[in-house]
């Protein structure tokens, strides 16, 4: 091997790994110049309040499919847990919360469970809770929404709209909390290792002592558990809790911000800040195109095609 | 080396063969022939080039020197397809056949016979492939889908679309490795069937018994080189069996005399283990500090013995005992807590996690005891990995790279260190010095001694007896799934090994079952 | 006792045809008094069967049987009904073709994506959904364009003997899927790739050719099943067919199509999508229970039957692959 074939082989290496934040780089700087009022205070305040929801089901669906998995019933799990904490609201904000969380904990344990156990394929799983939770979700309020009212709404709705020192939106806790603690887990953790290797080699991890069933039913319900913080978010946000709309077609965009931050769909390797990156991408085009009074339809379009793109690029080259 | 054989009527003769990937040689330069109508069994231990050989004919790998000449003309195919077309087909032990749909469907695919309407003649594939079929002798109903049958079946359909593909040359890798003796004897009576037709077959195995009963010349490859080429009638098992893994060159002295450990305890005893057709009621015990080996050729059950004993699957029946107490297994962590370790024998499949890094791998099965309320200590971590690289001497610029990235011999230093660092009572290696340069060799077997002087019990699985010769204080020679001989202390050297495996056919009957 | 045993078996050989009758019956004889079970709530459903989606479970098999999915159908619906309503009310044909040529190209870059880039087809197709979602509403405006054209009109209201047209071009298809799955070379292939795609390319088949054909196949229903819903409303939506992907797939699950690949038939999709479509329908008779409660019910479905399916459990081909590569069906 010579040695100057390696190093161009290393450039095109170090390439693809920072194609994201290159990525990301330009297009902040193409707003920059084309985007009137770009680096206003308004516009990183509309930045963080709306990527809660995408960095948040982005954290969850990037320990998903480091092991392989998927987790498409995301959305219906935002819902759900918007839809419940919304209606525990009158016995306390701490009840209403934890309720939501814990109905959807317990979608997560189904899913975990018939992966990790009955080894079902996760896309039939979730698939189906995606449909089933969010009928849950409906139903519990006949399908109408849900206004937030009565005892406890001012403080509720706080978790929508306060403003810490009355300038930072209060989504950012939830946001940097979520992404502290999966780096946490997935890089300085026993779990975060095990996570790791089951997506990578699955029998390398079943001879190492991994238990293969408790990993995937963590994951599956930490995926849930995100899922329900940002449904509580997201409810807080709006002043509703809607079974039809909240989280709807969030898992996708989770998804998307975690095939173009980097890690492999075939599980392994997690990147988390890929992650980040990625849903601040996918959050980036949503806003370039809203303050260029661009039609919002062209953002779909440009998420598409960056999404291909960055999945191409970044493909593992087999020999 | 070479015997004369002038009435051989040459159907593909394969000279000169070079093929390297990378840091290995897999074919020095091999030379391979096989006559028409003949049957020609390749044989070799892992690692020894035969695959390589044959994908380089049937065109998965392209060579990277000599030549290849089918019915007199050369040939070099690109592809499987390209390889049919020349008359070459290939029944792999994966059977590469689909199994939802019918045996007729498997024996058409791609060529499906049409109707004046467009339509797939299914009555003339049903037809057809009925009659391929009872022309080798097979009845089945091809109207079923293949996975209801069994391999036997499977293998068959895999022959009858050779055939009507117009094969001239079949490859059988490994034929009869899930086969019972009935159906080995019915495989064989189509191997005589395609001989009539003027069909040559080539007979990958390590069967002796049934190499002997079916075979007429046999080619043996030794680590990426033509051992030898010889007619049947020259041989007998013991002479193969040295071809095979014969006497090398020692490069190190036997450190062994006696046996020390007949008084000492016992570590670790399996008793009667059954499981499948590979293993049958063997048992062995591991004393305290003992280095034991298995010797024995490929499908000898050793693997799968150890496999057992790791907890990584379960035997119909039999008993654990660790420390004179029964144990049942239920997955390898149970076996890990104990503080056994189990290096594999196929490091990519069941060994590295490709993507993480060297000090992932190392460090793996140590976590949860480098660990605090489920933290992994970094200072620990580093240390015990600076440690390992410097005593295993694992060439990689650095602890973080992915350990994909570096060569077959330092990723088997690195999974070795994933068991050393356990600080086990016992450590299972099968074939830990394969794909390793001689220089790590001498190292890794110095470590052996070392662990064993400390107390550690060794169980090595090796196919290199001269390893075996070198390190052991006691080898276990095993065959097809029981074992043969014990040999301990003075009385373990190459011949008594070689000897050992060759002597003992478990079913003695076999042979007049097989001759069909 | 022969004959019980050999009806019983042919009945749970197709369980999907069985599951339907056994829930048409349920719903005859739950609301009996309301004539269920007359010519005209048949000829509903069936009707209902075909506009709601059915096509699009019918171009979803393709994909499903080579262990794929296509998440982009919903969208490509909605493309397929706006070209044509675009085109065609000036020139029905030319919109016809039109609206069949944008689905078969949607879907030959969902095929050459998978095939040749070798992405996903999770993430190919879900881009391929957010993008000509995008289009779309870009072309339309966000607004609906109605079918002005006389020909196009009939297209989705024709009716033979009370039965809408949308039923006969339904079973129509079916037959033909059926005739393309079981008696065509491409059929067999289909199979062959989604039972074992490594002995499939050893066969000499051409793997990518059939993936891509499996797109392309999708995507041209898709595109049909939007032009025609859009010709009996008389109105071609931009946002129509939202989320129906989903609804395509469980037809497919609960038609027996076994979403690790190669196996089922077309006559099971088509009872799927049947099943789904009286689960509708026995919802909106009982008023009184919410009718989102079927959304419940799809969910537990979907489960149940993967668990009927028997060898559903492990990622397919356990045995084949277990060295090989992870088979990953969710990628």
């Amino acid at each position: 091997m010579g040695k100057s074939i390696l190093s161009r082989v290393d450039r095109i290496e170090k390439l693809r790994a920072y194609s994201t934040w290159i990525l990301l780089v330009l297009m902040l700087m193409l707003n920059l110049i084309i985007t009137p009022n770009f680096f206003s205070m308004g516009t990183v305040t509309n930045i963080i309040t709306q990527s809660c929801t995408i960095i948040l089901t982005g954290m969850g669906m990037t320990m998903v499919i480091s092991t392989g998995g998927i987790d498409i019933s995301v959305g219906a799990v935002m819902a759900l847990s918007g839809m419940v904490s919304v209606k525990m609201l009158p016995y306390g904000i701490i009840p209403s919360i934890i309720s939501g969380i814990l109905a959807s904990l317990v979608f997560g344990l189904i899913a975990g469970f018939m992966v990790g156990k009955l080894r079902v394929s996760p896309m039939v799983v979730t698939l189906a809770l995606l449909i089933g939770v969010r009928g849950v979700a409906q139903v519990l309020n006949d399908a109408k929404i849900l206004y937030i009212s009565g005892a406890n709404t001012d403080t509720y709705r706080l978790l929508g709209s306060y403003k810490i020192f009355g300038v930072f939106p209060v989504q950012l806790i939830p946001i940097f909390l979520a992404i502290g603690v999966t780096y946490f887990i997935l890089e300085k953790t026993v779990l975060g290792r095990y996570i790791q290797t089951v997506g990578d080699n699955p029998h390398s991890a079943k001879l190492a002592g991994i238990s293969t069933t408790k990993t995937l039913i963590f994951v599956y319900m930490a995926s849930a558990f995100f899922a329900a913080v940002a449904g509580v978010f997201a409810s807080a946000k709006i002043g509703a809790a809607d079974g039809n709309s909240l989280g709807l077609l969030a898992e996708l965009d989770a998804i998307a911000a975690v095939a173009v931050g980097g890690t492999s769909m075939a599980g392994g390797r997690a990147k988390v800040l890929g992650t980040v990156v990625g849903a601040l991408i996918m959050q980036l085009i949503t806003i370039t195109v809203n303050m260029n009074n661009i039609p919002y339809e062209y953002a779909q379009v440009f998420k598409a095609i960056i999404i291909v793109l960055a999945v191409y690029i970044q493909r593992e080259k087999t020999s | 080396m070479r015997s004369e054989n002038v009435a051989r009527e040459i159907l593909v003769e394969m000279k000169g063969i070079v093929k390297t990937f990378p840091g290995v040689k897999a074919l020095k330069g091999v030379d391979f022939s096989v006559a028409k109508g003949e049957v020609h069994a390749l044989m070799g231990e892992n690692g020894a080039g035969k695959s390589t050989l044959i994908k380089t004919l049937t065109g998965i790998y392209q060579k990277e020197a000599g030549t290849i000449l089918f019915e007199g003309k050369e040939i070099n195919p690109r592809s499987t397809i390209e390889a049919q077309h020349e008359g070459i087909s290939t029944i792999y032990q994966e059977l590469n056949l689909s199994p939802f749909q019918t045996v007729y469907e498997n024996l058409y695919l791609g060529r499906e016979p049409i109707t004046k309407f467009g339509t797939v003649d299914r009555k003339k594939m049903i037809a057809d492939s009925q009659r391929v079929l009872e022309d080798l002798g097979i009845h089945v109903d091809v109207t079923q889908p293949l996975l209801k049958y069994g391999t036997a079946v499977q293998q068959m359909v895999a022959i009858g679309r050779a055939i009507s593909i117009n094969a001239k040359l079949v490859i059988m890798d490994e034929p009869t490795s899930s086969l019972d003796t009935k159906e080995v004897a019915v495989l064989f009576g189509v191997i005589r069937k395609l001989k009539a037709k003027g069909i040559a077959v080539v007979f990958i195995s390590h069967r002796l018994d049934e190499i002997f009963v079916i075979c007429e010349r046999v080619t043996i490859l030794k680590d990426g080189a033509l051992a030898g080429s010889l007619a049947i009638e020259e041989l007998d098992q013991l002479k193969l069996i040295s071809y095979m893994i014969g006497r090398e060159a020692k490069q190190l002295e036997r450190t062994k005399t006696d046996y020390a450990f007949a008084d000492t305890e016992e570590i670790a005893s399996m008793k009667d283990i059954r499981q499948g057709v590979r293993l049958n009621g063997i048992g062995i015990d591991i004393k305290k500090g003992e280095v034991l080996g298995l010797a024995g050729l490929l499908g000898s059950g050793r693997s799968e013995l150890a496999k057992v004993l790791f907890g990584a699957t379960h035997p119909d029946t039999g008993d654990i005992f660790w420390m004179s107490e029964k144990r049942k297994f239920k997955s390898p962590g149970d076996a890990i807590k104990l503080g056994i370790g189990f290096c594999t024998e196929d490091r990519k499949v069941e060994g590295i996690i490709p993507h993480l890094s060297v000090k992932e791998n190392m460090t793996i099965a140590l976590l949860p005891k480098i660990s605090k309320m489920g933290v992994v200590s970094k200072k620990q971590q580093d240390a015990v990995v600076s440690e390992y690289i410097k005593r295993l001497d694992i060439k990689t610029p650095s602890a973080n790279q992915p350990i994909r990235n570096l060569s077959g011999g330092n990723q088997q230093k690195v999974l070795l260190a994933r068991w050393l660092c356990m600080n086990p009572k016992l450590v299972i290696m099968d074939e830990p010095t394969r794909g390793i340069d001689v220089g790590a060799k001498e190292e890794i077997e110095g470590l052996i001694q070392e662990l064993a002087a400390s107390g550690i019990s060794v169980l090595m699985i090796s196919s290199e007896i001269a390893e075996l010769e070198r390190n052991c204080d006691r080898v276990v020679v095993m065959r097809e799934g029981v074992k043969l001989k014990e040999l301990v202390g003075r009385g373990i050297h190459q011949d008594a090994i070689m000897e050992a495996i060759a002597g003992g056919s478990l079913k003695s009957g076999k042979e007049d079952a097989v001759n069909g | 006792m022969n004959i019980a045993k050999k009806i019983y078996n042919w009945f749970s050989q197709r369980s999907s045809l069985t599951a339907f009758l056994l829930l048409f019956i349920f719903a005859g004889l739950a609301f009996s008094s309301r004539s269920f079970l007359s010519f005209n709530s048949l000829a509903n459903l069936m009707r209902k069967a075909a506009s709601d989606g059915g096509f699009l479970a019918l171009g979803m098999t393709f994909v499903i049987m080579i262990g794929q999915i296509d998440l982009s159908v919903g969208a490509v619906l909605a493309m397929g009904g706006v070209i044509m309503a675009m085109f065609g009310n000036t020139n029905p044909i030319l919109g016809i073709v039109m609206g069949l040529l944008v689905g078969a190209v949607c879907g030959f870059a969902n095929g050459f994506m998978v095939a040749k880039l070798k992405i996903s087809s999770w993430i190919a197709t879900l881009a391929m959904m957010l993008g000509v979602r995008g289009v779309v509403l870009l072309l339309t405006n966000k607004k609906p364009i109605s079918i002005s054209n006389s020909v196009l009109q009939t297209l989705g209201n024709a009716e033979f003997q009370g039965i809408n047209i949308l039923v006969f071009f339904l079973i129509a298809l079916t037959l033909i899927c059926m005739l393309i799955a079981r008696h065509t070379k491409f059929g067999m292939a289909l199979y062959a790739v989604g039972g074992n795609e490594d002995a499939a390319k050893m066969m000499g088949l051409r793997v990518d050719m059939i993936k891509i054909g499996a797109f392309m196949l999708s995507g041209t229903f898709a595109s049909l099943a939007g032009m025609l819903l859009g010709s009996r409303l008389n109105t071609c939506q931009p946002t129509a067919g939202d989320s129906w992907e989903t609804t395509a797939i469980a037809m497919c699950a609960l038609g027996g199509i076994k979403l690790s690949g190669g196996e089922g038939r077309f006559s099971g999709t088509f009872f799927g999508i049947l099943i789904i479509t009286i689960i509708k329908t026995i919802f909106n008779y009982a008023g009184s229970l919410n009718s989102w409660w079927q959304n419940i019910i799809m969910g537990l479905l979907i489960m149940i039957s993967i668990g009927v399916q028997s060898d559903a459990f492990k990622s397919k081909g356990t045995a084949l692959k277990q060295v090989k590569a992870k088979v990953n069906m969710n990628v």
